[in-house]
C-alpha cells in the first residue's frame, strides 16, 4: 500500500521543493496563504468516453493560453478559464483499438493481447490511500453494466453502478427501521462468514505450491479488505444519511444514454459535496441502440466508424456535443457548489478523456483530454508533439499528487506533465 | 496438506518422474533445475554456443540488437517468464527456418538440427519439471458462468446469477484459465450476494403452488383488461382472431400483466398462430381497399417483455408462421416479476419473389396463448429445497395465520443441522470433507441460532459460508496425477461447465474414474448429453471469439438487411456446425472447408443459396439436427449439402466468424488475417509495432483498403509481417462485415454518378456500388491463389497445422491452462495418433482427455 499523507498542501509543490533548503520560507508562506481552503479535502472525478471525440472538432488550432475555441470547445466557452485541453498524449504500448480503454486509467501495456492482465487504476490507488476517510472509498459509475474503467490491484474490472436512481438511494435515502435492522443483520452475518472463510484460506495456503498460493493470497487479502468494509458499513448502517436537499433522482428511459450520463455526473457531484467519497470514475458507453437525440439515426459505435462520410460525421457530432454540454453543466454546478470558502471544482481534479484518438481508424494516439480543477492555471491548449508523446500517466501522477499521495510515478509515467502548472 | 493429498502427491510424483530420470540422480537433477538460473548462460557449451555466435550475433548482439533481441546478453533464466518466452521464440524461429533470414548464410542442416534438439530438450525438461512439482494448471477459480451453472444445477434457481458477478479475466480468449482468473474484494462481495439470492430463491415458503394454466384469446383481449394483449395497432381479422402488427413500439404484442401478478419463475407458453398479410385490393369498380390475405409465411419474434419497466425483451426466439393453417409452438422462458410474454411479426420468410412489403403489412394472427407456470419439476418442495432442508416439515410462521407463510421447522435443530451440513458440503466441495470443515460450518449455524435467527436462516448462513469458501470457489488440485474426485470435477467443468453429477461422484468414490476405459465412457456420456451445449458455447466463445457476436451493429445504411434473427441464426449455425463435427467425429479439415452446412432459410437467403428443396425435404424426412439442445419447436437449422460453387463450407466462411473479425462498417484484411493465423492456423502474429499508424478506412468509395494497404506494406519494415498477415485476410475480402458474399464494396450514395444497387428482396433498401473486390493474392511462400476456394485448397494440403491448433485450444479450455512448452510433445502425439480418423473432432477431445495434460494437475 502507498504511504498516506495527512498534510493538505498540493504534493506537487512539496515534491518540487523537497530537500531544497531555500524553499522552506516559501513553503511556510504558502501554507499560511492557503490554510483556509487547504482544510477542504481534495477530490478526483475521472470520465472516460468509450467512442472518443472527433478530433478535428475538438482540438484547437493554436496552442497556449491565447487560442480560438474549437467547434466542440465552444460549448464550454463559459468555462474557458476553468479547463485545459491537452493534446498529443498517449499510453506507450497501447495501440489496441477498443481495448485501449481498459488502460485509460491504468496505463497497462497491450490491452488487446490475448492474455492481457490489467493493472490497478488510479482511482483504486487513491482509494487505498485516502478512501478510509469517507463512507465509500470510491464510487464507480458507468452507463453500461458490462463496461468498467476501474480496476483492482489484481487487474479485475470492478463492477460499476449504472442506475442513477440506485446510486442516489444508496447514498442519500434512509431505509425504514426494518430495512436498517436487516442491513445490520446482513453485515453481522457477513462478518461471521468472513472470519471463518479467512481461516479456511489460511489453512489451504499452507497446502499449496507457490503459483497457487498467489491466488489464495488474493482471496485472503480480499477477505481482509471486505472485513474492513463491513466494519465501516456496520458503523454507518444506523447513522442517518446526509440530506442534500434535492428530490430523489429517477432513472432515464431506454436509449437516453446521455441523460443517464448527466444524472450519474450529478450523483457524483452530490456525493463529493456531502463528502461521502472523494473519488469517482464514470464511463460513458454509447449503447448499440439508436440514441434518443433527434437527428441521430445510428448508434454511437456505428457513427464513430464514419469512414470520412460527412453525413455520419455530422450525426456523430450531435452525440458528442450533447456529451460535452453535460460536461459543461457539470462544471457550472461544480463552480456554484461551495466547499469551505471556495468552489467545489477547485478541490476536484476533474478530467474527461478517451482511450482512442481516432475511433474511425481505432487509433490510440493523440488522446483527447480535458482537465478542470485541481488548482492548476487553466485556460490553455496544452499541445504536445504527437511524434514525441508524453505518457498519459504523467497526468495521472498530477491527479494522485492532488489527492495528497506522496508519489512521483504511476504505471508508465516518466514524471509529471510539462506545461501543466 | 491433508493425508489423502499428501499420499497422492508422493505416489504420483515418483511414478511421474521415474521414467524421465534415474532415481539415484533425482535429487541432484531437481536441485539443478530449480536453481538453474544462469546455468546455461554461463555454460554456452558445445554446439549451442557456437551456433549462436556464428549465426545469430551478427544481428542480435549488444551493438545491433535487431528486433530488440540481444542474444549475447540473453542469459538462461527459465524461471523468469519473459526470459523463457524469448528462448522459446528463438527456438521457434530457428526450427521453422525463419532464422537466420534467407538472405543470410544458412547453417548446415545437421548444425541446425543439433541446435534445435539441444534447445528443445532444455525447454522441454524445464517445463516438465515445473509441471511435476507445481502442476501446469494454476489454482482455478470458478468463472461466473461456471458459478451460475453450478448453483442452477444444484438448487434449481433461475435468477441469472452471472450478471451479478464481475467480468472474468481471459487468457488466449478463454475465460476459464486459472492464471488469468483473479479475485478481488468485489468478487467476494458479490459471491455473498449471489449465494444469498440463490439460497433464498431455493427456499420454499408456500404450499405447492398450483401450476397455473391460463388461456387467453381475442375475446379476452377485447373485453378483459387484465388478461389480454397490449395491442395498440391490432387488426380484427374478420373471423374473430387477434392479429398483431409490428409498429415499432416495444410494448406492442405484449400480454398485459396478470392480476394477481405472476411470481418470478420459468413459464411455458403455447401459442397457436398463423401468418397474414394486409394488401391493397382493387375491386370491380376500381375501388382500392385494404384486405387481409393469407399468402406469405412470416417469422414471428417471441420473447419476454415488460410494459411497466424498460420494455426490453429477453430470451428472444423466432418461429415461422404458416399462411395455410394455424400452427402451435411452444416457448419456455424465465419471466421476472412484472414481465410478460410478447409476440410480434418480425419479417417475411424469404422467397424468390421480389416484392414490396412494408413491415406494417405483416400480421401475426394469434388464435390463443396458453401460459403454464411457474414450472417446477413436479415434486414439492423442489429438489433444491430438499437439498438444503431434507425432509423437514414446512410449518406456518404464525400458527394463527396458517395461510400467510411457511418456514422449515426443526425439532432437533443441532442434529438436523449437522446431518444436513454433512450432506451438503461434500456435494459443493466435490469430495469427502473433514470433520473440522463440518464443525466450522456448524459453528456458524449455532452462532446465528443464538443470535435469535430462525432455523432456516441460520442454516442458510452456513450454506452461504460454504458457497463463498475457497473449497467451493477454487478447483484445488494436487501436483501429479489427479485423484478421482479432482478428475471428476475437471471433466464435468470441462464438458458441462458445472459440478459433477451423481454418476461421476459415485465413480470417483469407487476410485475407478482414473481407468482409461471408464474415463472414456464418461467422456462419451457427458459429450452426448444436453449439458454439453455449454462446452460448445464456451469453447467457441473463446476459440473463435464468438462471445463478441453482439459487439458491433453493422452500419444500417450499408447493411440494412442485417437483423437480429439473422444474428441469432449465425451464432446457431457455427455452434451447431461444431456439434455436428463432434457428433460424427468429422475431420478438422471441416474448419476450413466442408461439403455441408447447417442453415435455416434466413441463412440460406443471406448466403444466396437456393436450398428450398433441401428445406422441404428435411421437413418431410425429419432429418433435423440440434441433438435436443435447442427447443424442437423453434425454427430449426437443418444440415444441407452445399451446392458446387457455394463459396461456403467450414468455419472461416461462416457469417459469425466473418462478423466478429470485422468492425461493423468495414473489413480489414489485416484484422481478419491475424484472426485466421491465431485461431485457425495456430501461428499467432506478433503484436503491431507501436510506431506505425493504423490504416484509416474510407467508405466514400474512392479507394479500397487494398490500395491503402499497398502503400503501407510496401515499406520494407512492414513487409515481413504483412507477408504472413495479409493472405488469409485478402482471401476473405469477398465477404462483407455481415458475412455476405460481395464482388464490390458497398458505399453510401454521395453523388448522382453513383451506381445504386438494390438489396435482394427489397425495393426500399439501396446502397451505392463501390470499387470491385480483389481477393487474389499469394501466401508467404509464394504460392498464389485466385479466390477463397483456391486459398482453402492451399491450406488443406496439410491439415496437421489445423489439428495442432485446435488441440492447443482444446487443451486450454478443457484443463484451464494454456499449453506449456512440454505440452508440445503431447500435442504432436495426439496429432499423430488421430491421423487415421483424419483428426476427427471427437477423437481429438478424447485424446486430450486421456493425455497427461488432462489427467495431471
Amino acid at each position: 500500500m502507498l504511504p498516506v499523507t495527512k498534510r493538505r498542501l498540493p504534493r506537487r509543490t512539496l515534491l518540487k521543493s523537497a530537500g531544497i533548503a531555500l524553499a522552506l520560507p516559501w513553503l511556510d508562506s504558502m501554507q499560511a496563504a492557503c490554510s483556509a481552503e487547504a482544510s477542504q479535502p481534495a477530490r478526483f472525478l475521472g470520465v472516460l468516453n468509450y467512442f472518443s471525440f472527433h478530433a478535428p472538432f475538438l482540438f484547437p488550432q493554436e496552442s497556449g493560453y491565447d487560442y480560438a475555441l474549437s467547434p466542440y470547445l465552444e460549448l464550454l466557452q463559459d468555462h474557458k478559464h476553468d479547463f485545459t485541453v491537452i493534446s498529443g498524449l498517449n499510453h506507450p504500448d497501447v495501440r489496441d483499438g477498443h481495448s485501449s480503454d481498459k488502460s485509460f486509467f491504468t496505463g497497462a501495456p497491450h490491452p488487446g493481447s490475448p492474455s492481457f492482465r490489467n493493472t490497478v487504476s488510479i482511482d483504486q490507488v487513491a482509494a487505498e490511500a485516502i478512501g478510509h476517510a469517507t463512507r465509500y472509498p470510491s464510487l464507480n459509475f458507468s452507463t453500461s453494466a458490462s463496461y468498467s474503467c476501474s480496476y483492482s490491484r489484481g487487474g479485475v474490472a470492478l463492477p460499476p453502478e449504472t442506475s442513477p436512481a440506485n446510486a442516489f438511494a444508496k447514498l442519500f435515502i434512509n431505509g425504514s427501521a426494518a430495512e436498517v435492522a436487516e442491513e445490520v443483520m446482513r453485515v453481522k452475518e457477513g462478518q461471521s462468514i468472513l472470519d471463518r472463510i479467512g481461516s479456511e484460506a489460511k489453512r489451504l495456503q499452507r497446502e499449496v505450491g507457490p503459483s497457487d498460493r498467489d491466488k489464495l493470497d488474493q482471496y485472503f487479502s480480499s477477505v481482509r479488505e471486505l472485513e474492513k468494509r463491513m466494519l465501516r458499513a456496520e458503523s454507518y448502517a444506523s447513522r442517518p444519511k446526509p440530506d442534500v436537499g434535492t428530490q430523489p433522482i429517477e432513472d432515464p428511459g431506454p436509449g437516453e444514454d446521455i441523460v443517464r450520463f448527466g444524472l450519474l455526473l450529478e450523483v457524483a457531484r452530490l456525493a463529493m459535496q456531502a463528502d461521502l467519497t472523494r473519488i469517482v470514475t464514470l464511463y460513458y458507453v454509447g449503447s448499440s441502440k439508436t440514441p434518443s437525440q433527434p437527428g441521430a439515426s445510428f448508434a454511437y459505435h456505428d457513427l464513430s466508424h464514419h469512414g470520412q462520410n460527412s453525413d455520419k460525421i455530422d450525426q456523430l457530432a450531435i452525440l458528442e456535443r450533447d456529451l460535452l454540454r453535460q460536461w459543461g453543466e457539470f462544471l457550472k454546478r461544480m463552480k456554484e457548489t461551495r466547499d469551505g470558502g471556495s468552489r467545489l471544482l477547485d478541490h476536484t481534479f476533474s478530467v474527461v478523456g478517451a482511450g482512442m484518438g481516432n475511433a474511425s481508424s481505432h487509433d490510440a494516439t493523440n488522446l483527447p483530454v480535458i482537465v478542470s480543477g485541481g488548482k492548476f492555471r487553466h485556460g490553455q491548449h496544452l499541445a504536445h508533439d504527437p511524434k514525441n508523446p508524453p505518457p498519459l500517466c504523467n497526468l495521472w501522477v498530477h491527479a494522485l499528487q492532488h489527492l495528497g499521495l506522496e508519489v512521483d510515478a504511476f504505471s508508465s509515467s516518466t514524471g509529471t506533465l510539462n506545461g501543466l502548472t | 496438506m491433508n493425508v489423502r493429498r499428501l499420499a497422492n502427491f508422493c505416489a504420483q510424483f515418483l511414478s511421474f518422474t521415474a521414467p524421465l530420470v534415474p532415481n539415484r540422480c533425482l535429487a541432484t537433477f531437481v536441485i539443478a533445475t530449480i536453481f538453474s538460473i544462469n546455468v546455461w548462460g554461463s555454460e554456452r557449451v558445445g554446439n549451442t554456443a557456437s551456433f549462436l555466435s556464428s549465426h545469430c550475433y551478427d544481428c542480435h548482439d549488444a551493438n545491433t540488437s535487431e528486433g530488440g533481441l540481444n542474444l549475447q546478453e540473453l542469459d538462461w533464466q527459465p524461471n523468469d517468464v519473459k526470459n523463457f518466452a524469448q528462448w522459446t521464440k528463438v527456438f521457434d524461429k530457428v526450427e521453422r527456418g525463419e532464422m537466420p533470414p534467407s538472405e543470410e548464410q544458412q547453417p548446415a542442416a545437421a548444425e541446425r538440427t543439433d541446435f534445435v534438439n539441444s534447445l528443445r530438450e532444455r525447454l522441454h525438461s524445464h517445463t516438465l519439471n515445473r509441471q511435476t512439482f507445481q502442476g501446469r494448471v494454476v489454482l482455478r477459480r470458478l468463472n461466473r458462468s461456471e458459478y451460475a451453472n453450478t448453483l442452477r444445477d444444484l438448487l434449481g434457481v433461475t435468477t441469472p446469477l452471472e450478471e451479478l458477478l464481475p467480468e472474468d479475466g481471459r487468457a488466449d480468449g478463454f475465460e476459464n484459465v486459472g492464471a488469468a482468473l483473479n479475485l478481488s474484494v468485489a468478487h467476494l462481495e458479490r459471491y455473498l450476494e449471489a449465494a444469498d439470492q440463490a439460497l433464498r430463491e431455493a427456499t420454499v415458503a408456500t404450499r405447492e403452488p398450483p401450476t397455473m394454466t391460463i388461456r387467453t384469446d381475442y375475446e379476452e383481449t377485447w373485453h378483459d383488461y387484465n388478461h389480454g394483449f397490449q395491442n395498440i395497432h391490432w387488426a380484427n381479422a374478420a373471423n374473430g382472431d387477434l392479429a398483431i402488427r409490428w409498429t415499432g413500439s416495444a410494448a406492442n404484442g405484449t400480454l398485459r400483466a396478470w392480476q394477481p401478478p405472476t411470481p418470478d419463475g420459468r413459464y411455458r407458453f403455447r401459442v397457436r398462430a398463423r401468418a397474414m398479410m394486409q394488401r391493397d385490393v382493387v375491386n370491380d369498380q376500381g375501388e382500392k381497399s385494404k384486405s387481409f390475405v393469407h399468402d406469405r409465411r412470416i417469422i414471428a419474434k417471441v420473447g419476454v417483455a415488460s410494459l411497466l419497466k424498460d420494455g426490453l425483451a429477453y430470451d428472444e426466439a423466432y418461429f415461422e408462421l404458416s399462411p395455410d393453417d394455424y400452427r402451435e409452438f411452444v416457448y419456455e422462458a424465465r419471466v421476472p416479476a412484472g414481465h410478460s410474454f410478447a409476440i410480434v411479426p418480425f419479417r417475411l420468410v424469404p422467397n424468390s419473389k421480389d416484392e414490396r412489403v412494408m413491415s406494417g403489412d405483416m400480421l401475426a394472427v394469434v388464435d390463443w396463448v396458453e401460459i403454464e407456470g411457474p414450472l417446477h419439476s413436479g415434486d414439492w418442495p423442489p429438489p433444491g429445497h430438499r437439498l438444503l432442508y431434507g425432509e423437514l416439515p414446512l410449518e406456518p410462521v404464525d400458527p394463527d395465520a396458517p395461510d400467510d407463510g411457511l418456514q422449515v421447522a426443526s425439532h432437533s435443530p443441532q442434529a438436523d443441522a449437522r446431518r444436513l451440513i454433512a450432506d451438503f458440503l461434500p456435494r459443493v466441495f466435490r469430495r469427502p470433507v473433514a470433520n473440522a470443515e463440518i464443525e466450522a460450518h456448524l459453528d456458524l449455524f449455532r452462532e446465528q441460532l443464538q443470535l435469535g435467527r430462525p432455523f432456516d436462516a441460520a442454516l442458510r448462513a452456513a450454506y452461504k459460508m460454504a458457497l463463498t469458501s475457497p473449497q467451493f470457489l477454487f478447483l484445488q488440485e494436487v501436483p501429479g496425477r489427479l485423484d478421482d474426485y479432482d478428475l471428476a470435477a475437471r471433466l464435468s467443468y470441462g464438458l458441462w461447465g458445472s459440478l459433477p453429477d451423481d454418476e461421476l461422484t459415485r465413480l470417483a468414490a469407487d476410485g475407478c474414474l482414473n481407468s482409461p476405459e471408464v474415463l472414456r465412457a464418461q467422456t462419451e456420456r457427458l459429450l452426448s448429453a444436453p449439458q454439453a451445449e455449454r462446452f460448445t458455447k464456451q469453447f467457441l466463445a473463446g476459440w473463435l471469439n464468438l462471445r463478441e457476436i453482439n459487439f458491433t451493429q453493422p452500419d444500417t445504411k450499408l447493411y440494412p438487411e442485417y437483423d437480429a434473427y439473422l444474428q441469432s441464426s449465425l451464432l446457431a449455425e457455427s455452434e451447431q456446425f461444431f456439434e455436428e463435427l463432434v457428433r460424427h467425429n468429422l475431420s478438422v479439415s471441416h474448419i476450413v472447408d466442408s461439403d455441408f452446412a447447417i442453415l435455416n432459410e434466413r441463412l440460406a437467403e443471406h448466403y444466396e443459396l437456393d436450398l428450398a428443396e433441401s428445406f422441404m425435404q428435411s421437413q418431410s424426412d425429419n432429418s433435423l439436427v440440434g441433438g435436443g439442445n435447442f427447443p424442437p419447436e423453434q425454427s430449426r437449422l437443418v444440415k444441407v449439402d452445399l451446392p458446387p460453387g457455394s463459396k461456403r463450407g467450414g468455419f472461416i466462411t461462416q457469417g459469425a466468424v466473418l462478423k466478429v473479425s470485422a468492425n461493423g462498417t468495414t473489413t480489414s484484411p489485416v484484422v481478419r488475417g491475424a484472426y485466421v493465423l491465431d485461431r485457425i492456423l495456430g501461428t499467432p502474429p506478433d503484436p503491431p509495432p507501436s510506431n506505425v499508424p493504423s490504416v484509416e478506412p474510407d467508405i466514400r468509395g474512392a479507394t479500397t483498403i487494398r490500395q491503402q494497404l499497398d502503400l503501407h506494406r510496401n515499406q520494407p519494415a512492414c513487409a515481413s509481417c504483412h507477408a504472413e498477415l495479409d493472405p488469409p485476410g485478402f482471401a476473405l475480402e469477398n465477404y462483407d462485415v455481415t458475412g455476405r458474399w460481395r464482388t464490390h464494396y458497398r458505399a453510401i450514395p454521395e453523388s448522382a454518378g453513383d451506381k445504386i444497387v438494390k438489396i435482394p428482396g427489397s425495393n426500399e433498401r439501396l446502397y451505392a456500388q463501390g470499387l470491385p473486390v480483389e481477393a487474389s493474392y499469394w501466401l508467404a511462400d509464394g504460392r498464389s491463389f485466385a479466390d477463397i476456394d483456391e486459398f482453402k485448397q492451399l491450406v488443406l494440403e496439410d491439415r496437421e497445422p489445423l489439428a495442432r491448433s485446435v488441440v492447443g485450444k482444446l487443451i486450454t479450455y478443457l484443463t484451464g491452462a494454456t499449453p506449456d512448452f512440454a505440452d508440445r510433445q503431447i500435442v504432436e502425439q495426439i496429432v499423430t495418433q488421430t491421423a487415421t480418423s483424419q483428426h476427427g473432432m471427437r477423437d481429438l477431445i478424447h485424446a486430450v482427455i486421456q493425455s497427461r495434460v488432462f489427467t495431471h494437475k
